[in-house]
Parts: structure tokens; C-alpha cells; sequence
């Protein structure tokens, strides 16, 4: 089973992602409506934001629309590629406990290490 | 990193619902579709019901649905955008300058030619249909080609057979179909 990616199964950075991940390609959603889309603060959204392009996971674009400052943000291939995995094993570990169910030794205490 | 089952549920069911969020951000074409469905089919309606008020119905129908549009196309302009030099923004620009043509010539058609209001309600029928089926062809959505194929399919049969009840016949299979398919774009999980 790969390994639960940390950076992305934060919360909040799951979401961002998951809002991103579901833009068609090449498109590119603006700061305030993920921060509106999730019921963001602007500090929590930037730091998030900024902890995802560090990963290399996003892009951070600003620029002016009509002399106002706008900052656009869009996913990259390789934030593409970490969150299908990462929603890959989330989805394993619930696979493998209905099955550990359906052989009835079920026991979710301990959790999944990955 | 430990992960219970019971966490990612809770981690898919958030990735669950802020798709389903998303989605309805970036389906703004399903609003278009709704807006201009429900202009149809009240239009149409009216237009079965009330035939000396043709011209006054589609009047409001058309200012109503222009500005409907614009403030979409403003609320849409402020939430996602093409990536500047990419494929998409390419077939974005390039779809602008055809429906522009496209209903600049529409317009012209109305102009130069005497129609009747039922001529004229079947020829915006199938420019607007037309229009959906290059679209959906340029960005690959099979349903905005089988929308328009369909809706105009029908439209025409009802035109040739049953023209004294066409109106009503249009809000049925051109007017309901828009709204029907908006709908379920924007509640598709």
C-alpha cells in the first residue's frame, strides 16, 4: 500500500486539493473563491496555499484584473498525481477493513500504518 | 501515520463534498443552460397562451436573459479563468468569437428575412442548438452535442406536425431538456 501522503491529508489542504483536483485541466480558480467554496479565513487559505506550492503541488499566480490585484492558483501534474494516490489509499484502508469485516476478526482500534 | 478506517471516511467524505462544492463553481455553463431554459420554456408557454403579446413576451424574455448572462459571465470572470496561453484558453477565445458570429448572423437572418413568429422561434431553436453541438465537439462533452441533436430533432418534428401547438410543444422538448440537464449537471456528485 503506498504511503499516506502528510502534506495533503491535513484537512484543509485535503479539501483545497480536493476543490483543485476537480477543475478541469488547465484552468485556474481564484484565492477568493476556494476561500469562499471551503468558508476560509484569508490567513488560514494563504497558509495553507502557500505549504501546498512549497510542495510543489500548486501554482501561485498574481497579477491585476482591471487594475485590481488577483491571484489565481492551479494545480499541478504532480499535485494531480499525489492526490489520486493519496485518495487511492485512503480508499485501501477502507477496502482492506470491510474485507477484515466480512471475515469477521474486524478491529479498527489500531488503525493503518502507511 | 496512523489512519483509522473511521478517518478515511471522514477524509473522503470531505473530499466527497468539496468536489461536489467545485463542481458547482465551475459548471457556470449549467447555470447558463438553466437560465436560458427556464427563459424558453416561460417564454414558449406565454408565447402558446398569449400569441398577440409575441412580441412584448420575448422582448422581456431577452432583456431578462441578457442580463441574467452578464452578471453570470461577471460572477464567473471573478472565480476561474484559463491558464493565459494554454489549449483551453485558445478554444475559449475562439468559442466567444463563434457564438458572436454565430448570433451576429442569427440577428442579420431576423433582419433581412420576413418570418413569422414561428419561423423565427424554430430558427433561434436550432442557431442556439447549433451552437451547442460545435461547442460540445470543440470541448469534448458528448451531452452538449446529443442536447442539441435531440432538441432539435424534436423541434423540427413538432414544427412540421403539429404547428398549432408548437409553443407549448418547444417548451416540452426544448425549454424542460435545458432545465432537466442544467440540474443534473449541477447535482451530479
Amino acid at each position: 500500500m503506498a504511503a499516506i501522503n502528510e502534506v495533503i491529508h491535513q484537512p484543509v489542504r485535503l479539501r483545497i486539493m480536493a476543490v483543485l483536483a476537480t477543475l478541469p485541466p488547465e484552468m485556474q480558480v481564484t484565492f477568493n473563491s476556494i476561500k469562499d467554496t471551503l468558508e476560509l479565513t484569508d490567513g488560514n487559505l494563504g497558509a495553507h496555499l502557500h505549504r501546498l506550492e512549497d510542495a510543489g503541488y500548486i501554482t501561485i499566480t498574481k497579477t491585476f484584473v482591471r487594475k485590481k490585484p488577483q491571484t489565481y492558483i492551479e494545480i499541478t501534474e504532480e499535485g494531480r498525481q499525489a492526490f489520486a494516490e493519496h485518495s487511492a489509499v485512503l480508499r485501501e484502508i477502507l477496502e482492506s477493513n470491510h474485507q477484515i469485516g466480512n471475515n469477521g476478526t474486524r478491529d479498527t482500534s489500531k488503525g493503518h500504518t502507511s | 501515520m496512523n489512519i483509522t478506517p473511521e478517518e478515511a471516511q471522514a477524509a473522503l467524505n470531505d473530499i466527497q463534498d468539496a468536489s461536489t462544492k467545485a463542481r458547482k463553481v465551475a459548471n457556470t455553463w449549467a447555470y447558463y443552460m438553466l437560465l436560458w431554459g427556464v427563459i424558453w420554456t416561460i417564454g414558449f408557454l406565454a408565447t402558446q397562451f398569449q400569441p398577440h403579446w409575441v412580441t412584448g413576451i420575448w422582448i422581456a424574455m431577452v432583456v431578462i436573459g441578457m442580463a441574467g448572462s452578464a452578471i453570470l459571465g461577471i460572477t464567473q470572470s471573478g472565480r476561474m479563468r484559463p491558464v493565459p496561453g494554454s489549449h483551453v484558453a485558445f478554444i475559449s477565445s475562439r468559442l466567444g468569437i463563434f457564438y458572436g458570429v454565430l448570433y451576429s448572423f442569427a440577428i442579420l437572418w431576423l433582419i433581412i428575412f420576413p418570418l413569422t413568429p414561428m419561423q423565427i422561434g424554430i430558427l433561434w431553436i436550432t442557431v442556439v442548438m447549433f451552437g451547442s453541438i460545435i461547442a460540445g465537439s470543440l470541448i469534448n462533452e458528448p451531452l452538449s452535442i446529443i442536447v442539441g441533436v435531440v432538441i432539435t430533432f424534436m423541434s423540427v418534428v413538432g414544427y412540421y406536425l403539429l404547428p398549432q401547438y408548437f409553443w407549448i410543444w418547444a417548451a416540452v422538448f426544448a425549454g424542460l431538456p435545458l432545465i432537466g440537464v442544467s440540474i443534473y449537471y449541477l447535482r451530479k456528485q
